[in-house]
């Protein structure tokens, strides 16, 4: 796979509370490692 | 997937973030945070399944009961892990990626069949990578 990082940087997310958080904000300032889940549970 | 929560004191050292996406509501994930022991952990949701259509991660029936998912679930079992009530989309597949602080890949993998995870340990390979940048 090759993603375009740039492009995906900006599309959100919620978090617990419901609040939008852009996913580049995970490698914003440190490396990350993402885990993209089937489902919850 | 979740399994990589069992790494996660070892990528805080290394300084790397460890986040999950899944596709449920806010609620879910944070049931899921309860239930997994996630402690700390971001847990965050893609109702939309935005990032995971950017991504390209398959979705369909073929993908969720192929007969590899009885393998991967049979060795999912033995090694403790059990599926908690299903809490998504049911034929939507993951994945993995890491990324340099900025945003550079260092590594994607995209879940063919529900169960094809990536070696964690391949993941944690690339993690000291990334952190070395």
């Amino acid at each position: 796979m090759t993603p375009n990082l740039p492009a995906l940087a900006p599309l959100t997310v919620l978090d617990e509370q419901g609040r939008a958080v852009p996913i580049g904000t995970a490698w914003r300032d440190a490396p990350a490692v993402l885990v993209w889940l089937r489902h919850f549970g | 997937m979740a399994g990589f929560r069992s790494r996660a004191d070892e990528l805080k050292a290394l300084g790397v973030g460890l986040y999950f996406v899944g596709n449920g509501t806010p609620a879910m994930a944070s049931e899921f945070r309860d239930y997994m022991q996630m402690g700390a952990l971001p847990v965050w949701t893609d109702p939309k399944r935005q990032t995971y259509a950017h991504l390209g991660f398959k979705r369909g029936w073929m993908t969720a009961l192929s007969p590899a998912v009885w393998k991967y679930g049979a060795r999912a079992a033995a090694a403790g892990f059990k599926q908690g009530k299903q809490a998504g989309d049911p034929i939507q597949q993951g994945g993995v990626l890491v990324v340099k602080r900025g945003g550079e890949l260092v590594y994607g993998y995209a879940s063919a069949t529900a169960g094809d995870h990536p070696p964690i340990d391949e993941v944690m390979a690339k993690a000291r990578l990334a952190a070395q940048a």
